[in-house]
């Protein structure tokens, strides 16, 4: 009964503190709408998504009365005939070409930003002219080295396999394609990432919440924990209540922020409501076990303001809200940092719903912070209990 | 004899190298109200911390209903009342909801406690603002609000920290006659203050501490009566006279006469109608003299005598 | 001078705010740094991708296609059996940008080569439909088009690949020509694009706090009825808080020196146009602080609608997301917010610290910084005058 009366109260007491309001509900709107306004359409189309790449031909007649006089327009049908021919998987065109008169042309072309590169053909020689390094630029180097080292395969085998060069030929007019593509599990976007960190800030946000009701509950943070503890209530139970109160408040906060995310933002977390709601619920334990922690170790006013800010900032950081990668990073370079920032924790086991399902790592990561919550709770239990405090 | 309600036994505790309680006893009787009474930094409200078993201490022992106190006796806790020195409420519930927050970590029955909070809104007199919060509310108002949360679930035994400061003079005489009150309905009463009169007129039991020590115990009468000043006469004589000081010195009960600015203080051992003889010596040698005055001991001068400084320094 | 000495005396307060955002700079900013940084080419180089080839097939073949891709990519190798595990961690990998590609070089690749069937084909993983992924099976899949017309013309699996090898070599000497010299963002840029989010935090939460504090009613009233004349007490004031924020900044450029230092570079190619811009942020981060002191109540309103405003507009404004990334629209938003400018001045003078020359556009940024500045501080006058007014 008297765990309940504290449950019902502490509830009260943090939706009404405006503060809470604040970080816990409002704020991980605010910004899920920023990222949304930033990179929203990143999230439903990939920004690295294939585009065809525009280019350019020109050519330089060569002067006449030369010997290369004649040969470049054979050599040029042949390769404009490659490069109309090149598409990717998806039957995309690879190169989308534009010929022009003259290279004076092209070049402007190019340093306009109407195309990535021009092809020039100086009398059967053929260059390449970019206006910056990147992978289209790689890609149409690539080409032209394909084009090149084909000439140079035809060349060989007329001089050393005269009587198959017919078949050589026929070869290399055919481009198959090798390789398949292996997808393990579902491809999702690398910026649903930010998203996830955010959701797991605001669960480790549940610790200012835990600060909050410890304050009002020991004898050494407040008056009111004077009063408090000089009661009749049980410490642990009526700890325990307002952690279980602090819980609840801290998942529907988080329940308000998926459902603003998936049906006004309208991105998909990849992933079935009940289930990402069991991973909120049990992220907010976490955000709350620790803050219960915090309360029990730090006195000062000051610390008990910083600690979870801190804390709840490098461990989001961490997890990928500033950078996507990276929780990415840090799992190559320091693992161990992964299994127990409990952020990582919290967007690995999103990250592994959306992508692999309820596989081995997802109930590893549950597993992990249920973990926490006992690991901070049984912490913060040894630790008050019977305490009686040296000053107040 | 009363039935013994709070034994403290030789309490030592200390902050470091600063004995804050030094071997303090202590014996509240049931039914009565104890005033320890003591400037600031004497120690008042360590000892009620570690009574209250939220204070860990260095040596001494601490009973309370008979029964020895520690953090895990809920048993004891619900039956003692807190009215802590500052203002402890929550300040996102209201009036009424902090009353029965705080009610409701004491009794369990929703029915009675909805009767406790009742009762305590109209003891306190704030039926009418059991909705505003209390950012809401003056000084004296939060002040009793603070008493109400501490004495809702009608407690046995209540101790008041200093519940009085920065009160205006209604509510803090109101304060004072719902104390009274609550001692008539049974409730034990431990009051600490550094305010005298208040204890004075409250207090059946007085216990005075300075530096951590009891430096007296008893009724104000009988600490006043181990006074040797039994009576202050202030005279305003502008100009003194050798002579006139002489004769009032020779006054039966006269034991010190003092001049202090414009006046004249003496102080009488004993004896009644001592004024009347004074001012018969006056009058004799045709002294010109001005405003009289004349005071009864208080508790300061007891306090005075003991440790030789005011209770307000 | 009493007014100056208070405010700057009142903001060691804060001095755990202080840490926490510096060691937020000195640790993420960094690793962005590391991950995004490029150095200045003056010649064209091809985009080198970093490639993972599991080699579950060990022949001459799949030896011989890491050995070619090795030559002009970055390529780890793993030989034989890798479990479910490692192939989800370098799915996610390149899901996250870590690595470009994943080649999985099945058993038997070799053999089925050699009898002509392709049953047994190599698989790969790329992130989403990536022009890196696609430049990377292009290329593959032209090293093996070209061994498969060698084998198909009677050549043995040795020659094919011997000659397939040196046609490729040849063809790398095709002529790439860089008709513009790209400049890059470097690692001091990435570093000073990062205060974007850290400096002006720091200001915003100093100022704002102390703005508060100082506007206190009771406070505020003890002031003006001193002996200070209104300059004097103003003065004081804007005058603590211009020394705190240049002090902050300097604290940042030292720390970006330092870095610059630690990577063996003896100079900062530009440092006073950054310290220029730095400034003009700095003006930006106290007057946005002042403007929030003048509607928040307390320091937690303060932190909060600080961390709100900045972090929101660090997404929008291409702080943490490339601003290539973010849709016309957006940028088109975040023309109104100071940061956008902030952002394009470091890129302007990562363009142009080569020539040291920076025109207009530049100083157009440093005043349209200081005109958001006195924007804000002006709006913050305001609105503390009318509350004064209507509070009392």
């Amino acid at each position: 009964m008297m765990f309940f009366h504290v449950f019902c109260y502490q509830l009260k007491n943090f939706s009404r503190k405006k503060y809470i309001i604040g970080w816990n509900l409002l704020f991980p709107l605010v910004l899920a709408t920023a990222f949304y306004i930033g990179f929203g359409h990143m999230v439903t189309e990939d920004p690295n998504s294939f585009q065809t790449i525009t280019a350019g031909y020109a050519e330089v007649q060569p002067v006449s009365g030369t010997p290369e006089e004649g040969t470049g327009s054979g050599n040029a049908e042949i390769f404009l005939k490659v490069l109309g021919q090149l598409q990717t998987e998806g039957g995309q065109n690879l190169i989308g070409l534009t010929r022009y008169d003259s290279e004076k042309e092209a070049r402007e072309a190019l340093l306009d930003g109407q195309i990535e590169g021009y092809y020039l053909n100086e009398g059967g020689e053929l260059s390449l002219h970019i206006r910056e390094e990147g992978v289209n630029s790689t890609i149409l180097s690539q080409i032209l080295k394909q084009y090149r080292s084909a000439c140079t395969m035809e060349k060989r085998i007329a001089e050393n396999h005269p009587s198959r060069l017919l078949q050589t030929i026929a070869g290399l007019s055919v481009n198959r394609e090798y390789l398949e593509e292996y997808t393990p599990g579902r491809q999702i976007s690398p910026y649903l990432q930010f998203f996830f960190a955010l959701l797991a800030m605001s669960s480790m946000y549940a610790s200012w919440i835990a600060t909050t009701m410890m304050e009002s509950m020991c004898a050494n943070l407040s008056e009111c924990g004077k009063r408090f503890e000089s009661s009749g209530a049980g410490k642990f139970p009526s700890i325990l209540a307002g952690a279980l109160a602090g819980t609840i408040f801290q998942t529907v906060s988080n329940a308000i922020t998926v459902l603003y995310i998936e049906y006004v933002l309208r991105i998909s977390f990849q992933a079935p409501f009940p289930e990402i709601m069991m991973i909120m619920g049990l992220g907010s334990a976490v955000g709350i076990g620790f803050g219960i922690l915090f309360g029990t170790l730090f006195q000062r006013e000051a610390l008990r303001v910083a600690i979870p800010l801190a804390f709840s900032m490098v461990s989001s950081f961490l997890s990928g809200l500033m950078m996507g990668q990276m929780k990415q990073l840090v799992e190559n370079a320091v693992p161990v940092l992964n299994r127990i920032n409990p952020a990582a924790v919290f967007t690995d086991s999103l990250y592994v719903l959306a992508s692999y399902g309820k596989n081995r790592q997802y109930w590893l990561d549950v597993l992990s912070m249920a973990g926490m919550v006992i690991v901070t709770l049984s912490i913060s239990a040894v630790i008050l209990r019977r305490r009686q405090y040296a000053s107040i | 004899m009363r039935e013994t309600c709070v034994q403290v036994n030789s309490l030592v505790k200390r902050y470091g190298e600063f004995v804050a309680v030094d071997h303090f006893s202590l014996n509240v009787g049931k039914g009565e109200i104890l005033g320890l009474l003591g400037p600031n930094g004497s120690g008042k409200t360590t000892t009620i911390n570690c009574i209250l078993a939220l204070l860990s201490y260095d040596r001494g022992s601490i009973t309370i209903f008979g029964e020895n106190m520690t953090p895990e006796r809920y048993d004891i806790k619900r039956r003692i009342g807190v009215v802590p020195q500052n203002v402890a409420v929550m300040d996102s519930l209201t009036v009424e909801e902090n009353i029965d927050f705080f009610c409701g970590l004491y009794v369990k029955n929703r029915s009675s406690r909805r009767a406790c909070v009742r009762d305590a809104l109209a003891f306190t007199g704030l039926t009418d603002y059991r909705k505003q919060k209390p950012k809401k509310l003056s000084g004296g108002l939060l002040r009793r609000l603070n008493i109400a949360c501490g004495i809702a679930h009608k407690p046995e035994l209540i101790f008041f920290d200093e519940p009085t400061v920065a009160v205006d003079p209604q509510s803090r005489n109101a304060i004072l006659e719902g104390i009274r009150k609550m001692n008539q309905n049974g409730s034990t009463i431990v009051y600490t203050s550094h305010y005298m009169e208040e204890v004075e007129e409250l207090c059946t039991r007085i216990v005075i501490m300075d530096h951590g020590k009891g430096v007296a115990e008893g009724t104000a009468a009988s600490l006043k009566a181990g006074l040797r000043n039994r009576e202050t006469i202030r005279i305003h004589m502008p100009v003194r006279q050798e002579e006139v000081l002489r004769a009032i010195r020779e006054v039966n009960h006269v034991y010190h006469v003092q001049a202090e600015d414009e006046d004249i203080v003496i102080r009488c051992d004993g004896g009644e109608h001592n004024l009347v003889h004074i001012l018969n010596v006056l009058e004799e040698k045709k002294a010109v003299f001005g405003r009289v005055t004349t005071e009864l001991p208080t508790l300061n001068d007891v306090f005075l005598e003991i440790t030789g400084k005011e209770l307000r320094e | 001078m009493p007014v100056f000495k208070a405010v700057l005396k009142s903001v060691k307060a804060y001095w755990m705010t202080f840490l926490i955002y510096s060691l937020v700079f000195v640790s993420f900013a960094p690793m962005q740094a590391e991950s995004l940084a490029e150095r200045n080419k003056k010649v064209f180089q091809e985009e080198k991708l970093a490639v993972t080839v599991i080699d579950q097939d060990d022949s001459l073949l799949s030896r011989s296609l890491a050995d070619e891709l090795g030559k002009t990519q970055q390529v780890t190798r793993i030989r034989g059996y890798v479990s479910e595990n490692e192939i989800r961690r370098l799915k996610d990998d390149v899901n996250f940008g870590i690595r470009d590609y994943v080649l999985i070089l099945p058993d038997g690749l070799g053999q089925a080569a050699e009898e002509g069937h392709t049953d047994i084909r190599p698989r790969f993983m790329q992130g989403g439909t990536s022009a890196a992924g696609q430049l990377m099976t292009t290329r593959i899949d032209q090293y093996l088009n070209h061994l498969a017309v060698y084998l198909q013309s009677g050549y043995k699996m040795e020659d094919a690949l011997k000659d397939t090898a040196e046609d490729l070599t040849l063809a790398d000497e095709s002529r790439v020509v860089l008709e513009r010299q790209e400049v890059r963002l470097t690692r001091a840029s990435i570093l000073f694009c990062f205060n974007g989010y850290s400096l002006s935090m720091m200001l915003c939460i100093f100022v704002g706090c102390l703005a508060l504090k100082f506007r206190q009613k009771d406070l505020a009233s003890r002031i003006r009825v001193s002996g200070l004349s209104f300059w004097k007490r103003n003065g004081g004031f804007f005058g603590a808080i211009t020394a705190i924020g240049i002090l902050t900044a300097f604290l940042v450029i030292a720390v970006v020196l330092l870095d610059a230092i630690l990577h063996g570079q003896h100079d900062v190619p530009g440092l006073p146009l950054y310290i220029l811009n730095t400034l003009a942020l700095m003006c930006v981060g106290l007057g946005l602080g002042y403007l929030i002191s003048s509607i928040a109540q307390n320091d937690g309103a303060v932190n909060l609608l600080a961390n709100m405003v900045v972090l929101s507009m660090c997404f929008i404004c291409g702080v943490f997301v490339d601003i290539r990334f973010l849709s016309p629209a957006v940028v088109k938003a975040a023309h109104f917010m100071p940061l956008y400018w902030y952002n394009t001045g470091v890129e302007t003078i990562a363009e142009h610290s080569a020539d040291g020359t920076v025109g207009e556009a530049f100083i157009m940024q440093l005043v349209i910084q200081l005109a958001f500045s006195a924007v804000f501080f002006a709006g913050g006058l305001m609105i503390s005058k009318m509350r004064e007014r209507y509070n009392g």
